[in-house]
C-alpha cells in the first residue's frame, strides 16, 4: 500500500510543482523529465513514473487494484491507514533568454499530506491537501496566470513585476471493486491559486480548476485489465487590476494572437477586471495486457475537448477558444532474466486550438435616456488556430547488480512541432524542436535505509522555423510574442541529477530526503534582437515523513 | 397593550410552594479515560435548573423530588449527553462518560441548533464554529436561516444586523452582543469631527473603518476564546436589554481541555491561537487560558494597510461553600489590542501619510452562582464586570487645500479675525477614547412543579450599567485642520466632560410550561423597565422608566403519524425592545460654522485681513428617545421521523431611528464688500462697505426619525440522516423585505445665484426618500461525515432567486412649503405659483421615471466547500473554498444596461493540533 501512496503523493506533489515551474501546462509530456525517487519500496511505481504517467494513471477504478495487489504482495492483512507529509521547496532561477509571461526567478514552498484507506476489503480512498507558497519574479507584458491555457487570448500591460502566490490544493479519489471483475471509482479534485503582484498595476489573480472524474474497469481471468474513464474540469481565473498611483491611467491590452490586441476595447483605466471560463471534458481508455508471465502492455488513449470564454466586467464576452487534443500512448515492461529488466514508454500528442472573436457595437439601450449605452455583439470571426504535436519516448534497461543494488540505463528522444497562424493575415509561426536524452539510475538498499541516485543528460535543438509578421495589422510582436517563442526554441544542453534517502524509523515510519538539481545552458538562434544566451538552474529539496 | 400585558403576567407570576417525597442524587461525571471532568454543567429540563460538577465531577443534589428527569451533561470538548434520570424510591449515584468530540464518532453537529423552547433561538456549537473557521462572529452567521454568504473582511468596520436586506447605522446599534451574560457595548464612543461622523465620511478619509453609533466592531472580539455562540433573532427574555435588534450571546471557553494549537492561513488573514484549560489544584480550580494573534489586510496586494489583533484570556473557576451551600465562582480576564495600520505607498509622491488605530480593552467579569434552594429563590447569581478602553485613531497627512480656505477658531458668535490656510501642509490629529464600563446584575429563578403538568419558573432581576469616557477626544493642531473642505467641528471638547451615562433596569419574567397528555405549552412572559439616570432634567427620558413588555408562547403536539412519532409547534411572539441613546446621540458638540465676511488679501502678508462670522448651532436635542423596535413572530414547527421543518414570519417596525438630520436655516449677516477709499496698511472693518447677506447653512440635529420596516418569512428543513451516504441536509432560506425611510420632510436648497444674489428659497418637500429592497435566499447545506475516515465535508448551495431594489415613488420632488431668507415657512402649491414666480422652477426635482424603475436580480448560484480531515488524535487539517462555483445570470438594470455579479473563489487552509 505503500508504494501507491508514495506513486499518488508525487504525482500530485512532485510532478504538479513541476509542471507548474516548467511552464507547461498544455502539454503535459514535458513534466516527465523530471521526478521523484522515493525508494526501493516504490520502486514498480517509480519506474512508470520516470519514464512517463500513462494514460491509465488517470482512471481512479484503478486506485483499488493497485491497493490490493499490494496488500496481496506484502500479505498485509490489516486494514489500515497510511499518510505522508511532506515539505518541499523548489527554486528556479534563468539567466539570459526566458519566456516573460513566467518570469526567471521562480520560488515555491509547499507542504503536503496525503493520506490511503483501505476502507473495506472492496473499497479505497485516498486523499490529499497541500499549500504551497511561491513566488514568480520578472513576470513582463503578461497580467494572465497559466498563459498558456488562455493564449492566445491573455490580457497585458506594458508594466511587469513580481507575483506571489498562494496555492491550495485537495483531491479524493475513492474505488470499489463491485465483483471480481468490476471496479467502479470517482475523484474530485479543487485547486485554486491566488496570486497578486504588489506594483501597479497590481493585479491579483484567482485561478482554480475544479474537476470531477469517475472511472469504470474490468478484469478478466488472466488479469488483463480494461478501463476508461471521463472527467470534466472547471477552470476559471478572475484577475483583478487597480492602479493605486495617482490619477494616471493604464492601458490594458486584451490580446489576439501575434502581438495583436483589440484596439476597441483595450483601454486607458483606472481598474479592469477580467474572467477567463474554461470547460475541459476528457475521456480516456486504456488496456493493462499480461503478454506473458514476464512482460506486461499498458496502452492508453485519451481525448480532451475544451472550450474558454472571456468575459469582461460590462459582461461583454469578445473570445472563445476551443482546444481538442488527442493522446496516446504505450508503455511496455518485461523482464528479461532473474537480473535483467525492460521497460519502455511512447507517447503521441496532438493540439488543435481555433479561436472565435466577437465584434460588439456600442448603442443606447434606453429610449428615455440618450447618455445610457451598452454593447451588442454584431459579428464573429474566426481567425486564430493552432497545431500542436509531440512525440516522446523514453526507454530503460535495469540490472541487479546484487540483491541490494540496482543500475539501470535511460535512453529516449523526443520531437516537438508547433504551427499557429490568423487567418486573413499574413501571420505564422511554425516550429519543430528535438531532445534527446540518456540517463543512469543507481539504487542501494541497506537494512534500515534507501539510496537512489538519478542523472540525466539531455540535448534539446530547434530543426526548422519560420516566423512570417504581418504589418498591415497593429501589433507589438516584440517584445510580447518573440521573447516567449524564443526561449521555446533554445537549443539546450541539460544536466540533471536526483538523489533520495529513505530511512525507516523505530516506530514503523519513514523519513525520507530528495534533492533533485537540474541545469542547462541554452543559445538563442531564432531571434537576433535578444540576448543569444540562456542558463537556467532548477533545484528542488524535500523532507518527507511517511506514518 | 401595556396594561393588557400587566393583567397577564401578574396572573402567570404567582407562586405556590407544595413538597413531595424527595431523594439523594449523585452524578459523577468523567471522561472515556475514568477522570473526572469538572464544572460539567447539569441541565435539569423539566426545573429549568442547571449545575456545576465540583473539582472531583461530582454533583451531589439533596432533597429532589422522586420524578422522571430529562438532564443534559455538558462539558467543553466533549460530546452532550442526555439522559432520563428516574428518581423513584431511593438515593440514586450515577457515573456520567462524556466522550471527546471526534469526527470519528457519529455525533457532531456542525449545523446551528434550536433551542427546544425557544426555537428562534439558534445555538452554533463549538464544533460548528470549528468547522466554519470563522475569523469574526460574523462568519459565523452563515449557518443561520437568511443568512447569505460574503467575503469577510476584517479592514472594515464589522457590525452585525439580522433579518434585512442591506444594514444600516441604526439596524447594527439595535443588536447586543451579550458575553457571558454582560452585555458588550461601545456606547460610550464618540467623536465629532468632519471626516469621521455620520454623513461627513468623504471618499478620501480613511476613517471608514471606524464607526460610532453603529454597535460592536466585531473585529473587536476573537472566536478563539469562544465555546458556543446563542443567537435570538426574535423576541429576547426580559432580562436582556438595551437592545432593538437581535440578541448575540457569547459564551467563554473554560474547563480543563488538551492543549490546542490552531493555525489559519488565507489569503489575506493569517492567524494562530493556543490555548489549554488545566487544574490549578483541587481547592484552587481550574483555569482556562487562551491567546490568539490575528493578522489580516483588506487585499491581498495591500501590505501597508494591516489590521493586527491580539487577544487573551484568561477564564477561571472555582467552588467553595458558603453557609454550607455551594458557590461557583468564575472570574474571567479579557485583553484584546488591535492595530490597525497604514502607511501610504501610492500617494508618496503627495505625502507620507501614517495612520494607525489602537484599541486596547481589558475586562474583568466575576461570576458568583449558587442554587440556594430557598422558598423565594432557587438561584442566585450576582455579576460585577468592569472593563476599560483605549481606543486612539492618530493620523499624520498632507493636506492640500485650494487657496483661499480660511480658518476661524472662534469659540463665540459674532465677527472674529480668522486666518489664511497654506495650499499645502502637513497635519496631524488623533481621536482619544476612554470609555470605562461598569456593569452589576443580580439574577434569581424560582421554579416550582406544581404537579407533573404544571411547572414555572419565575426569573427577576436588577440591573445596573455606568459608562463614562475619560478620553480627550479630538485633539487637533486647530490652525492646520485635517479637512479644510468644512470646518464644522474643528472645536471639538474632551470626551471626558461629558457626563456619565448610567442605565438602571429591572426585569421579571415567567416561564410556565403546563403539559397533559400529549400537549405541552410554555409561555414566557416578561416585562422589563429601564430608566436613564443622570441625565439633565430637561431631557425627555430624564426619570423615565422605559417599559417593556415582552410575550412569547409556544404550543405544541404529540402525535402518531403511521408508527412513527411526529410534533407540531405553534409560536407566537410580541416584543418591545428599545437601544438607548449613545453618549454621542445624547451630548454632541456644538457646531461652529463660520461665514467669511471680509477677505482682503494684499500682497504683503502683514497687510491681510480676514474676517469671519462664527454661528454656533446647538446639535442636542432634549426630546431625543430610545429607539424603539416593535416586533411580533409567527412560526411553525413540525418534526417527524428525524424531518425538522419550522416556518417562522415576522414583522419589526422601528420608527425612531437616530440620526443626524441636516436641515437648512438661514443666517442674515454684514458683509464688507469693498473699500470705501483706497486701502494702505492693515484694514479694519470700518474701512469697508457693508452690505447686508445672507445664507442658508445646512445644520444637523439629532433626532429619531429613522424608519426601519422589515417583513419576512425564514424556513429550515432538516432531512433525516442519509446513512447510506453519511450524509445531513438542511434547507434554510428567507424572503426579506426591508424599506428605509424617514419621517422627516426633505429639504433643498440650489445653492446658485441669481443675478449675483443666492437663491433665496430652501424648498420643504413633504414626502422624503423611500427606498424598498428585497431578497429570497436558499442556502442547502450538505454534510457529510465519514467516522471511518474521520472526514468532514461541508457543502453549501445557496440560491440567490433574487434580490430587488427600488426607489419609492411617494417621494417628493416639487415642493409644497418654502423657508425664505427670514426663516418664514410659506406653504405653496408648487404648480399654480411658479407660474407667477418663475424663481421657484430652480426647486423642481422631477426626475425621469427610469430612476424608479425595479433593478432585480436574476437567479444566481454560488457554492462553497469546507472539509476537515482528522490525523490520528492529535490534529486536523480543513480547507475552505468560497464560490468554488458561481452561477451568475446575466441582467438587466433599472437602465436597461446588462449587469452581473462578480464572484471570485477565496481559500484557505486550518491546521489544528491537539496535545
Amino acid at each position: 500500500m505503500k508504494k501507491v501512496l508514495i506513486f499518488f503523493f508525487s504525482i500530485f506533489c512532485g510532478l504538479y510543482s513541476i509542471a507548474q515551474s516548467l511552464n507547461t501546462e498544455v502539454l503535459d509530456f514535458h513534466s516527465y523529465n523530471k521526478s521523484y525517487m522515493m525508494g526501493e519500496d516504490f520502486m514498480i511505481s517509480n519506474s512508470n513514473q520516470l519514464l512517463g504517467l500513462k494514460i491509465s494513471d488517470y482512471n481512479p477504478a484503478l486506485l483499488h487494484i493497485q491497493n490490493q495487489s499490494e496488500q496481496k504482495e506484502n500479505n498485509d492483512s490489516i486494514l489500515k491507514g497510511n499518510t505522508i507529509i511532506r515539505l518541499n521547496y523548489e527554486k528556479i532561477k534563468t539567466e539570459g533568454v526566458y519566456s516573460s509571461f513566467y518570469g526567471n526567478d521562480l520560488d515555491n514552498k509547499e507542504i503536503s499530506a496525503l493520506w490511503l484507506y483501505p476502507l473495506d476489503r472492496n473499497s479505497s480512498f485516498l486523499g490529499k491537501a497541500s499549500v504551497g507558497l511561491g513566488r514568480d519574479k520578472g513576470v513582463l507584458w503578461n497580467m494572465t496566470r497559466y498563459p498558456s491555457i488562455f493564449s492566445p487570448y491573455v490580457m497585458m500591460n506594458e508594466k511587469g513585476g513580481d507575483y506571489e502566490y498562494q496555492d491550495y490544493n485537495f483531491k479524493g479519489i475513492y474505488s470499489k471493486q463491485l465483483n471480481d471483475r468490476f471496479l467502479l471509482g470517482a475523484e474530485v479534485e479543487y485547486r485554486g491559486e491566488y496570486a497578486h503582484k504588489d506594483t501597479d498595476p497590481r493585479t491579483k489573480n484567482m485561478t482554480s480548476w475544479l474537476s470531477a472524474g469517475m472511472g469504470v474497469a474490468l478484469s478478466d481471468k488472466r488479469s488483463n485489465v480494461y478501463s476508461l474513464f471521463a472527467k470534466y474540469t472547471n477552470n476559471i481565473q478572475k484577475t483583478e487590476a487597480d492602479l493605486w498611483k495617482g490619477n494616471i491611467k493604464e492601458r490594458f491590452l486584451l490580446m489576439r494572437g501575434f502581438g495583436m490586441f483589440d484596439n476597441v476595447m483595450s483601454e486607458n483605466l483606472y481598474s479592469k477586471k477580467r474572467a477567463y471560463f474554461v470547460n475541459n471534458y476528457q475521456l480516456g481508455a486504456s488496456s493493462q495486457i499480461a503478454v506473458t508471465s514476464k512482460t506486461k502492455l499498458d496502452f492508453g488513449f485519451s481525448y480532451t475537448y475544451s472550450h474558454l470564454k472571456t468575459e469582461e466586467q460590462n459582461t461583454v464576452n469578445l473570445f472563445n477558444l476551443t482546444t481538442n487534443k488527442l493522446e496516446m500512448n504505450l508503455f511496455l515492461e518485461s523482464i528479461l532474466s532473474e537480473r535483467l529488466s525492460f521497460s519502455t514508454f511512447f507517447n503521441a500528442i496532438y493540439v488543435a486550438k481555433k479561436g472565435k472573436e466577437n465584434i460588439y457595437s456600442l448603442v443606447n439601450v434606453n429610449p428615455d435616456n440618450e447618455s445610457i449605452y451598452d454593447y451588442n455583439r454584431i459579428g464573429v470571426l474566426e481567425n486564430y488556430t493552432q497545431q500542436q504535436n509531440v512525440l516522446h519516448n523514453l526507454s530503460k534497461l535495469s540490472y541487479k547488480l546484487t540483491k541490494n543494488k540496482k543500475l539501470s540505463f535511460i535512453a529516449g528522444a523526443e520531437y516537438e512541432n508547433s504551427k499557429e497562424k490568423y487567418k486573413g493575415s499574413q501571420f505564422i509561426t511554425d516550429y519543430e524542436n528535438i531532445q534527446s536524452k540518456l540517463g543512469i539510475e543507481f539504487l542501494t538498499n541497506f537494512k534500515k535505509s534507501v539510496f537512489n541516485t538519478t542523472i540525466f543528460y539531455t540535448y534539446k535543438d530547434n530543426l526548422y522555423f519560420e516566423n512570417v509578421l504581418d504589418q498591415t495589422y497593429p501589433n507589438i510582436f516584440d517584445p510580447i510574442y518573440s521573447q516567449h517563442l524564443a526561449s521555446q526554441l533554445l537549443v539546450k544542453n541539460s544536466f540533471s541529477m536526483d538523489v533520495n534517502y529513505l530511512r525507516s524509523l523505530q516506530n514503523g515510519s519513514k523519513l525520507g530526503v530528495d534533492l533533485a538539481i537540474t541545469y542547462s545552458k541554452g543559445k538563442n538562434k531564432a531571434f537576433t534582437v535578444f540576448d543569444d544566451k540562456n542558463s537556467e538552474l532548477w533545484t528542488n529539496f524535500s523532507v518527507y515523513y511517511l506514518f | 397593550m401595556i396594561k393588557i400585558f400587566f393583567t397577564l403576567f401578574s396572573f402567570f407570576v404567582s407562586i405556590t410552594v407544595f413538597c413531595q417525597k424527595d431523594f439523594d442524587l449523585l452524578i459523577k461525571v468523567v471522561d472515556t479515560e475514568k477522570q473526572a471532568i469538572p464544572f460539567a454543567i447539569i441541565e435539569f429540563k423539566e426545573t429549568n435548573k442547571n449545575f456545576y460538577t465540583d473539582m472531583y465531577g461530582n454533583l451531589v443534589l439533596s432533597n429532589l423530588q422522586a420524578n422522571d428527569y430529562h438532564v443534559s451533561i455538558k462539558a467543553m470538548g466533549y460530546f452532550d449527553q442526555n439522559i432520563l434520570l428516574v428518581i423513584k424510591d431511593k438515593p440514586v449515584n450515577l457515573e456520567i462518560v462524556l466522550q471527546r468530540e471526534s469526527i470519528e464518532l457519529d455525533e457532531i453537529t456542525i449545523m446551528s441548533k434550536t433551542n427546544e423552547d425557544q426555537t428562534d433561538k439558534s445555538i452554533i456549537t463549538k464544533s460548528a464554529l470549528e468547522f466554519i473557521q470563522p475569523t469574526s462572529i460574523t462568519d459565523a452567521m452563515i449557518l443561520l436561516p437568511g443568512s447569505i454568504f460574503s467575503e469577510p473582511s476584517l479592514n472594515q468596520f464589522n457590525g452585525l444586523s439580522f433579518r434585512q436586506v442591506g444594514n444600516n447605522s441604526n439596524s447594527m446599534l439595535g443588536v447586543t452582543v451579550m458575553s457571558d451574560g454582560v452585555s458588550m457595548n461601545n456606547d460610550g464612543n464618540r467623536t465629532q469631527l468632519f471626516g469621521l461622523t455620520a454623513g461627513t465620511n468623504p471618499s478620501y478619509a480613511r476613517e471608514g473603518n471606524l464607526r460610532f453609533n453603529a454597535g460592536l466592531d466585531m473585529r473587536t472580539i476573537s472566536t478563539d476564546h469562544i465555546e458556543s455562540i446563542e443567537v435570538t433573532r426574535g423576541i429576547s427574555s426580559a432580562r436582556i436589554g438595551n437592545l432593538s435588534g437581535a440578541q448575540v450571546s457569547i459564551n467563554s471557553k473554560q474547563g480543563l481541555t488538551p492543549l490546542e494549537t490552531r493555525v489559519k492561513i488565507d489569503p489575506n488573514v493569517q492567524m494562530i491561537y493556543a490555548g489549554k484549560g488545566f487544574k490549578i489544584s483541587d481547592k484552587l480550580g481550574v483555569l482556562h487560558l487562551g491567546a490568539d494573534i490575528l493578522q489580516s489586510t483588506p487585499d491581498v496586494r495591500e501590505q501597508l494597510t494591516k489590521f493586527t489583533r491580539l487577544s487573551i484570556q484568561a477564564n477561571h473557576d472555582v467552588q467553595f461553600s458558603v453557609l454550607g451551600k455551594p458557590v461557583h465562582f468564575n472570574s474571567k480576564f479579557n485583553y484584546t489590542r488591535t492595530v490597525d495600520n497604514f502607511k501610504s505607498d501610492q500617494y508618496m509622491d503627495n505625502g507620507d501619510e501614517i495612520y494607525k488605530t489602537y484599541y486596547d480593552r481589558i475586562g474583568a467579569t466575576f461570576i458568583a452562582s449558587s442554587n440556594l434552594e430557598m422558598r423565594l429563590m432557587d438561584k442566585l447569581e450576582a455579576i460585577f464586570h468592569v472593563d476599560y478602553t483605549k481606543d486612539v485613531l492618530s493620523r499624520t497627512f498632507m493636506v492640500f487645500s485650494d487657496s483661499g480656505i480660511n480658518l476661524s477658531n472662534s469659540l463665540e458668535e459674532g465677527e472674529h479675525e480668522a486666518i489664511f490656510l497654506p495650499s499645502k501642509y502637513m497635519t496631524s490629529y488623533s481621536v482619544e477614547n476612554k470609555p470605562f464600563n461598569f456593569n452589576f446584575q443580580i439574577n434569581s429563578s424560582k421554579s416550582t412543579k406544581f404537579s407533573d403538568q404544571i411547572s414555572q419558573t419565575i426569573n427577576y432581576g436588577a440591573q445596573l450599567n455606568s459608562l463614562k469616557n475619560y478620553g480627550d477626544g479630538v485633539v487637533v493642531d486647530i490652525n492646520r485642520p485635517p479637512f479644510p473642505g468644512d470646518n464644522s467641528f474643528i472645536r471639538p471638547r474632551p470626551n471626558h466632560v461629558i457626563p456619565t451615562l448610567i442605565n438602571s433596569a429591572y426585569y421579571l419574567e415567567s416561564v410556565l410550561k403546563l403539559k397533559k397528555e400529549n400537549k405541552k405549552l410554555v409561555l414566557t412572559t416578561g416585562l422589563r423597565g429601564t430608566n436613564l439616570l443622570n441625565l439633565p432634567k430637561e431631557y425627555f427620558l430624564h426619570n423615565r422608566m422605559i417599559l417593556e413588555p415582552r410575550l412569547q408562547a409556544a404550543f405544541s403536539l404529540d402525535y402518531y403519524l403511521g408508527n412513527k412519532k411526529a410534533e407540531t409547534s405553534i409560536r407566537l411572539g410580541y416584543g418591545e425592545q428599545n437601544k438607548m441613546p449613545t453618549l454621542d446621540y445624547l451630548y454632541p458638540d456644538k457646531l461652529y460654522k463660520d461665514v467669511e465676511v471680509l477677505n482682503w488679501y494684499p500682497e504683503n502678508e502683514d497687510d491681510r485681513l480676514l474676517i469671519t462670522r462664527t454661528f454656533i448651532h446647538d446639535m442636542a436635542n432634549e426630546h431625543i428617545r430610545p429607539q424603539r423596535n416593535t416586533k411580533l413572530e409567527l412560526g411553525i414547527d413540525f418534526s417527524y421521523s428525524g424531518l425538522d421543518f419550522s416556518i417562522t414570519g415576522f414583522s419589526e417596525k422601528s420608527t425612531t431611528g437616530f440620526s443626524y438630520n441636516y436641515s437648512y436655516f438661514p443666517v442674515i449677516y454684514d458683509y464688507y464688500k469693498e473699500p470705501i477709499t483706497p486701502i494702505s496698511g492693515q484694514p479694519s472693518q470700518s474701512d469697508f462697505i457693508k452690505e447686508e447677506k445672507f445664507q442658508f447653512l445646512s445644520l444637523p440635529t439629532v433626532i429619531n426619525n429613522e424608519i426601519l420596516d422589515k417583513k419576512g418569512i425564514e424556513y429550515r428543513l432538516v432531512f433525516p440522516k442519509i446513512k447510506s451516504l453519511f450524509t445531513t441536509i438542511e434547507v434554510n432560506g428567507a424572503y426579506y423585505k426591508t424599506t428605509y425611510s424617514n419621517d422627516q420632510p426633505k429639504y433643498y436648497y440650489p445653492n446658485s445665484l441669481i443675478n449675483n444674489e443666492r437663491y433665496p428659497y430652501v424648498g420643504i418637500y413633504e414626502n422624503n426618500r423611500e427606498d424598498f429592497y428585497s431578497r429570497f435566499n436558499t442556502n442547502v447545506w450538505i454534510n457529510t461525515q465519514i467516522p471511518r475516515l474521520k472526514m468532514i465535508f461541508s457543502t453549501m448551495i445557496q440560491a440567490l432567486w433574487f434580490t430587488t431594489d427600488q426607489r419609492g415613488k411617494s417621494e417628493s420632488f416639487l415642493p409644497s412649503a418654502i423657508v425664505d431668507k427670514f426663516g418664514n415657512v410659506q406653504m405653496i402649491d408648487y404648480t399654480s405659483e411658479v407660474l407667477e414666480n418663475p424663481l421657484l422652477s430652480h426647486l423642481d426635482l422631477r426626475v425621469n421615471d427610469t430612476n424608479f424603475g425595479m433593478t432585480k436580480s436574476k437567479p444566481s448560484f454560488l457554492v462553497n466547500f469546507k472539509g476537515t480531515k482528522e490525523i490520528k488524535n492529535f490534529g486536523k487539517i480543513s480547507f475552505f473554498v468560497n464560490s468554488l462555483i458561481s452561477i451568475n445570470s446575466k441582467y438587466k438594470n433599472m437602465y436597461n444596461v446588462n449587469s452581473k455579479l462578480w464572484n471570485t473563489p477565496f481559500y484557505g487552509a486550518e491546521v489544528t493540533i491537539k496535545l
